[in-house]
């Protein structure tokens, strides 16, 4: 453990950079920025007459989009995704992959700083973020916001981490496509495959947490795009697929030949 | 090419082949080297990067088997322990100081940070980097940054060091300090493999060595070892006289030559080069040929016994040119 110890204070006192800070302070306010708007520049609303407007459900939602499921997944994109491609293009890949266990260390210790960076700037956004819902129940989903803060920057820092891994030249690219299109798109279809998602499980712990009980889970374009179960149930796959993400970033890490010498180097 | 050694097996190469798509890394070398230090000598491109990456397990053979220190050097942290290696490539994070940096990837070994930071200092300091090893190392200069790498290589204090080109970079005085260092490790038992295009830098260091070119294993061994592979080879002999044609003649019309060429040197004077397998007969002729001949010889040279004329002797062989 010493080693993951190492790792961890290393990389974080390596990327306590300046233009890492302005990220950070960017990544915090982008929630309370919109927010902000949202609460000095309301829309009108459509429908007056036809239903009671729930404000408690409509800044939960706001929140829920905002922080867990963008700016969480913004951070750990920007953090763990291009991990590893980092490593090769500077060339100090091989000074930790020839140490013991040095590839699994520098792996766990890219993330942990990973989801550290991201979350906290997401918690600390969501900390200001929530004060412009000027609701009673600020608390119930400050509390929420930020549990699912945690899992979503675990998740999906472990998701890029494999995407990172598998195409380290092109990390990025392939995050954002990933994200649009098995996170926001795929998620959303009504079938088994999007079990295997995410945005699946961070979606049903949210319906679950801000409406125990309610009516949301019988709209039928949500009947079949979360989960019904037990939170805790959630919360375990969500687990579960982190450290299957994890376990198959590094198995592929060790797997790969990513010397840091060209063609030209032989 | 080397004598059946009791000394416990350094590096194993078995049939070893490391094919980059089309391109060729390593093209079938076999070899087995004892406990020691060893010079892997060959020109740009000529496969030894790929060699040192076989060896420190960041590539898998294509074909064939490499062990090192006895096991398998893929993925093996057991093995990693024991290996320090010193890229030929920079590869340095700028934000952190040396001390810091060095003091890091001991902690990857297991050591306790306290400890790290002790042992990377007196690691910087062996280096000669005392004074500048709280820098951040973006302020390096190149040879400081070379010297910094070659701490973070001995800081575990390695049975076996493993460089690539760990003299680039340095100013003379750097170089004899750094060569220094690798000869007391030698000398205090460890070992060493040592890339280098630049013969004078192994010189420097051991007289055990590997040559190598266009991906193959072309001598291996001490150069006393290797020199006795070119016993039966046609020796070349240079002479500067002033009737170059006419001793020409003589030379062939005797049967002392396998070939004989005339040319000019750099300076444009006028050339003989007799290259012959018959030493003892023509060393014992040609000041007859001055004597009744009139000649007059204003040099002559003959291939020495530097690691430069073995290799190029082996080069022209491995080219076809012998």
């Amino acid at each position: 453990m010493s080693m993951l110890f190492a790792a961890v204070r290393f990389e974080y006192s390596r990327i306590m950079t300046a233009g890492r800070t302005v990220w950070w302070f960017v990544l915090a306010s982008f929630p309370v920025l919109i927010a902000a708007l949202i609460r000095f520049f309301p829309l009108a609303d459509p429908h007056p007459d036809t239903q009671e407007f729930d404000t408690h459900l409509f800044w939960s939602w706001a929140i829920y989009l905002l922080v867990p499921c963008i700016t969480c997944a913004m951070g750990v994109l920007l953090s763990a995704g291009p991990a590893i491609a980092t490593e090769l293009e500077q060339r100090s890949w091989v000074y930790l992959a020839t140490r013991p266990n040095g590839i699994f260390w520098l792996l766990m210790g890219k993330y942990i700083v990973a989801v550290v960076w991201a979350s906290t700037a997401a918690i600390a956004g969501l900390t200001i973020a929530v004060r412009f819902s000027a609701q009673e129940t600020m608390l119930q989903i400050w509390q929420y916001a930020a549990m699912l803060s945690i899992l979503s920057s675990m998740s999906y820092a472990a998701v890029f981490m494999l995407i990172g891994t598998i195409f380290p030249q092109r990390a990025m690219l392939f995050c954002v496509v990933w994200t649009a299109a098995v996170e926001g798109f795929i998620s959303l279809i009504p079938a088994i495959i999007n079990r295997i998602t995410v945005q699946y499980r961070l979606r049903s712990l949210f319906v679950h947490w801000v409406e125990p009980g309610g009516d949301i889970e019988d709209i039928p374009m949500f009947d079949r795009s979360m989960a019904d179960g037990h939170w805790m149930i959630q919360i375990f796959w969500l687990v579960a697929l982190t450290a299957v993400f994890l376990a198959a970033a590094q198995v592929i890490a060790h797997k790969r030949e990513f010397t840091a010498a060209s063609e030209s180097d032989v | 090419m080397n004598e059946p050694s009791t000394q416990p097996v350094l590096i194993e190469f078995e049939s070893v082949t490391k094919l980059y798509g089309k391109v060729l890394g390593v093209n079938d070398i076999s070899l087995t080297l004892p406990q020691g230090a060893w010079g892997l000598l060959g020109p740009n491109g000529a496969g030894k990067s790929t060699l040192l990456n076989l060896l420190t397990g960041q590539l898998l053979p294509t074909r064939g088997t490499v062990r090192v220190l006895g096991q398998d050097p893929r993925n093996n942290p057991e093995l990693m322990r024991k290996i320090g290696y010193c890229p030929g490539f920079e590869g340095l994070y700028s934000s952190v100081t040396g001390r810091k940096w060095v003091a890091f990837l001991l902690e990857m070994h297991g050591v306790r940070r306290r400890e790290a930071l002790e042992r990377a200092e007196e690691c910087m300091a062996v280096v000669g980097m005392r004074d500048g090893m709280n820098r951040p190392i973006s302020n390096y200069s190149r040879g400081m940054r070379q010297r910094t790498k070659i701490a973070q290589a001995i800081a575990h204090d390695p049975q076996l060091l493993i460089l690539d080109e760990p003299l680039s970079g340095l100013d003379p005085v750097g170089r004899a300090e750094m060569t220094e260092v690798l000869r007391t490790r030698i000398a205090n038992g460890g070992s060493l493999i040592l890339a280098s295009h630049v013969l004078h830098e192994i010189e420097a260091v051991t007289d055990s060595f590997l040559l190598i070119s266009g991906g193959r294993l072309l001598a291996s061994g001490t150069a006393e070892e290797v020199h006795e592979l070119l016993f039966d080879l046609p020796i070349e002999v240079q002479i500067r006289c002033d009737q170059p044609e006419r001793l020409s003649g003589l030379v062939m019309s005797a049967g002392l030559a396998d070939h004989v060429s005339l040319g000019r040197d750099q300076s444009g004077t006028r050339l003989l080069k007799v290259a012959t397998r018959q030493t003892a007969d023509f060393s014992a002729q040609l000041p007859k040929w001055i004597a009744e001949h009139n000649l007059q010889v204003n040099e002559l040279k003959t291939a020495d016994d530097s690691l430069q004329t073995l290799f190029n002797s082996l080069m022209k062989i491995h080219r076809g040119e012998r």
